[in-house]
């Protein structure tokens, strides 16, 4: 049974997918939960956004609609996981009393259904795989200028006391709306923890799951929820601190704090191993699929040498039975030509013999010819020795221009 | 209330409902949630206009009033979004079945769930109306914000019976 599942979210880091329909095959189908939309734009438009159903995800045109002269729209995907999402914002602050801070704001935010068309404008930039952090370092910069005015200008003391700290998340919560609404997102709660160390570990462990998102790394399911979950409560557990250390919250609102964080400590070692034992597997699943790639890429470089080698050993040998055939070659025509040198000049000699014989032939006949033609009482008889004698000279002038004709050896 | 009055009762607020059939069990439960999370984004929108003016006045206890409303919103959006939607058609033994009697209750009970939110959108435009004039007394203005939160709140926890009509639990 072939699997025709979508799979969108391969890490529990990735939040939205923006995919073109010509990148789904058809077939595939998705099933969206209650907290997954998937924004359908076709030609250009949004044509809905379906969440909480299984759906075909780029279905074709039927034969009816064919018949009919319907053809496919021009699809593409925005899938999205609505929410909540726990955006993390480092704060570092040099206070009126010219101490130095260092913090961690904490925003909860999600997307609707009538709101998430409008992160789309980050795939238009590019942006295809998003994650919680594109979001945090989308808003970060305002963040940090909204924040600066609401923190920096109350004591040390006071920060880390949690005085008006409620009111100065409000105002904050206020001044972000706008960009919030902007990117289609909206806050459900917020904190600030200004203990550095667990600032540190948070943002740590939101990197660890940021970095097995930029690797692609495919962990089984199993593991992803779990790092998600340990992620989730470590926020939550901040949360809590944060309320129960706030000087302006009440003692209800600082006992039921308390019992929240007894509750998520009691599985707060538990959770830290898992954590350990999910980036360690993974980290080691990293170098091992590392060491694994070199020694492929240092086995081929060696394959290639080798074959290298061999092409050389072989061209070698074909080489050297190529020149033994070349020499032969060349012998055997400089044979013939000398054979043909031999033949022609043998040739020659005996033309010139042959030449010579006529010449000589020739001669005695001129002389008798000469000799009649002097001596002979006849003018007639004379007459006939001298035109006898002069076509004789001129056979034997077209005789001899004609014995030295071009015979050269072939090149 | 007979199921039939309690359709067009609900009707009258939410158009596309059609009280359970046995087709169309997916399309009205999907429209009550649908109809009730769009509620709470809007009173959330008037909650966050009432939320900066009182910021700007300095009224922190109207402030948290507000937030704490926001939560209560917040927490009813997700409860209308994780709900138990069921299935009419599901083969499953664990999933219970919603008989007549529950099924007019479950109509009344929805209607009941519309009211209270639409009481407490009335309450909310009521509070935007006071605190939009300068002059208004900050304590009506906390006394109508607590009202809001208030009704929101009893909103949620009525809503919450709806899971146990849904899976057939709750024959009242």
């Amino acid at each position: 049974m072939t699997d025709n599942r979508y799979r969108w979210r391969t890490n529990p880091a990735v939040i939205a997918r923006y995919v073109m329909g010509y990148e789904v095959p058809s077939g595939l189908e998705v099933t969206l939960k209650p907290n997954e939309a998937c924004v359908v734009i076709e030609d250009g438009r949004i044509a809905g956004v379906a969440t909480q159903q299984h759906m075909e995800v780029n279905p074709e045109v039927g034969l009816l609609g064919r018949l009919f002269g319907k053809n496919a729209p021009d699809r593409s995907f925005f899938f999205v996981l609505l929410g909540p999402h726990d955006l993390l914002f480092p704060l570092t602050f040099t206070m009126d009393d010219g101490e130095q801070v260092t913090g961690l704001f904490s925003m909860r935010v999600a997307f609707t259904r009538e709101t998430v068309a409008r992160i789309l404008h980050l795939p238009a930039r590019g942006t295809s795989v998003l994650t919680a952090s594109n979001l945090a370092g989308l808003l970060l910069p305002e963040v940090q200028a909204q924040a600066q005015p609401l923190f920096a200008t109350s004591t040390t003391e006071d920060l880390r006391a949690g005085v008006g700290r409620q009111a100065a998340l409000d105002r904050l919560g206020a001044a972000l709306r706008a960009t919030l609404d902007h990117h289609g997102l909206r806050m459900q709660s917020s904190f600030v923890t200004w203990k550095e160390g667990e600032a540190q570990e948070l943002l740590r462990m939101r990197r660890d799951l940021e970095h097995l998102a930029e690797r692609n790394a495919i962990l089984d399911e199993q593991q992803q929820v779990e790092m998600d979950a340990v992620l989730g409560r470590r926020v939550r557990e901040l949360e809590f601190n944060a309320r129960l250390s706030s000087a302006d919250a009440s003692a209800e609102a600082k006992a039921e704090a308390a019992a929240e964080i007894a509750r998520i400590q009691a599985t707060a070692s538990v959770d830290r191993a898992r954590w350990e034992e999910a980036s360690s597997l993974q980290a080691s699943q990293h170098d091992e699929r590392r060491t694994q790639e070199l020694s492929e890429a240092q086995h081929q470089v060696k394959m290639a040498r080798l074959e290298a080698l061999r092409h050389i050993e072989l061209g070698a040998a074909e080489r050297a039975e190529r020149a033994d055939k070349m020499a032969f070659a060349q012998d055997q025509f400089e044979k013939v030509q000398a054979a043909k040198r031999e033949r022609m000049r043998l040739e020659a000699e005996r033309e010139q013999q042959r030449l010579d014989g006529i010449n000589e032939g020739s001669s005695r006949t001129i002389d008798v010819l000469a000799r009649i033609a002097e001596n002979s009482d006849d003018p007639a008889v004379a007459m006939e020795a001298l035109r006898q004698l002069a076509e004789l000279r001129k056979a034997d002038v077209d005789a001899a221009k004609g014995a030295y004709g071009q015979d050269t050896p072939d090149e | 209330m007979s199921i039939g009055s309690a359709i067009s009762g609900v009707k009258a607020i939410l158009s596309a409902y059609d009280g359970y059939e046995r087709a169309r069990f997916l399309d009205t439960d999907f429209a009550v949630r649908e109809e009730i999370r769009r509620r709470t984004e809007m009173l959330t929108d008037h909650l966050n206009r009432v939320q900066d003016r009182l910021l700007r006045q300095d009224d922190e206890e109207g402030v948290a009033e507000v937030r704490a409303a926001k939560e209560s919103l917040t927490g009813l959006s997700a409860d209308v979004q994780f709900a138990i939607a069921s299935s009419p058609t599901s083969t499953h033994t664990s999933i219970g079945r919603l008989g007549r009697s529950p099924r007019r209750q479950l109509v009344n009970h929805d209607l009941r769930t519309l009211e209270m939110l639409v009481s407490a959108t009335r309450t909310c435009n009521d509070l935007l109306e006071l605190n939009a004039t300068s002059d208004a007394p900050q304590e009506d203005v906390q006394a109508l914000c607590a009202r809001v939160h208030d009704q929101v709140g009893r909103a949620r926890n009525h809503l919450r019976e709806r899971n146990m009509f849904i899976e057939g639990l709750m024959k009242r």
